[in-house]
């Protein structure tokens, strides 16, 4: 069975991390892009574990290959033709992620606008010009952390706002500067910035 | 594996259980009751967080009366206190009210 870790260009070596389940990592050559690999002789479990070493895999590929697109921790393919079977309708879309994230790391920013405080509930109306108000906030921390970003993603997870930037290798530091900045405009906002990490939010092809 | 680059504020109103893995509809009967309303008030909450967008953008653009505002506003401040009562009978996260649908992503 091949446990698929991501798919990768410019793969310069292959990390000494071991796979799921303790295996060395391979390449399987695709035409320009190199699926990165673990030949497992048993399904592994899909616990906890499994997809922490799966994380650790994808993440020591980083500095290992000029673009790298993580891979969901997912069920093994029968062999490594099937891999190439299932890959070849998609290498197209692949490529194109790949070029999309080329030189670059995700950095991931959790914010809630307000800290702790619960939404006034004073009466209907009060709550929902809250609730755009506070919504238009994390719009402008967004636009004002994408300015400097090859790209960016937000979601509300209830009353927090995750959000995800693509940012080149070698402005992380100075991409933390600017969400510093940031978010000294905006005293009340609770905010944790972290990375540099796999473009995971920017893997997948999305409308 | 966190790598911390900056942070700023009350970091407490950021904890987020970790998430389970996988998240999926459970078949074993004891559980079953859970995860199937996992799955409803993942329903639910899609079609929560559209109205809410739907109300937000007619308050924006000012096609809504004072008296319309003031009903919907009542209407997602009952509705979030139900699902929050909800979630926390089912011991829910607001993160396991989601659907990864492969290729398109997450549901919410």
């Amino acid at each position: 069975m091949i446990h698929l870790y991501a798919f990768a260009h410019g793969l310069r070596s292959l990390p000494a991390e071991r796979g799921v389940g303790g295996e060395l990592l391979d390449r399987e050559d695709l035409g320009g892009v190199d699926a990165v690999v673990g030949e497992l002789h048993e399904a592994v479990a899909a616990d906890a574990e499994s997809a922490v070493a799966h994380g650790r895999v994808v993440e020591a590929l980083v500095p290992c290959a000029d673009a790298v697109l993580p891979v969901r921790f997912g069920r093994p393919f029968a062999s490594r033709e099937a891999l190439r079977e299932a890959a070849a309708p998609q290498l197209a879309g692949i490529r194109e992620r790949l070029l999309r994230v080329r030189g670059c790391v995700e950095v991931a920013v959790r914010f809630a606008e307000d800290g702790r405080e619960p939404l006034r509930r004073d009466d209907g109306a009060s709550y929902l010009r809250e609730l755009a108000r506070r919504n238009a906030a994390a719009e402008a921390i967004h636009a004002a952390l994408e300015e400097r970003a090859v790209a960016g993603r937000l979601e509300h997870t209830g009353r927090l706002f995750r959000a995800a930037y693509l940012v080149r290798r070698p402005e992380v530091e100075a991409f933390a500067r600017h969400v510093d900045r940031v978010a000294e405009t905006h005293g009340d906002a609770a905010l944790v910035c972290t990375g540099p990490w796999a473009p995971y939010s920017f893997a997948e092809e999305r409308a | 594996m966190s790598r911390v680059l900056t942070s700023h504020g009350d970091l407490d109103a950021l904890s987020e259980p970790m998430r389970a893995f996988p998240s999926r509809v459970s078949a074993d009967p004891e559980t079953v009751e859970r995860g199937l309303a996992q799955l409803v008030l993942t329903l639910i909450e899609l079609l929560r967080q559209l109205m809410e967008r739907q109300a937000l953008r007619r308050m924006d653009e000012g096609s809504l009366s004072d008296d319309e505002v003031e009903r919907l506003g009542l209407t997602f401040m009952k509705l979030a206190d139900r699902m929050d009562e909800l979630k926390e009978h089912f011991e829910l996260r607001d993160e396991d009210l989601n659907l990864n649908l492969g290729p398109l992503g997450d549901l919410l």
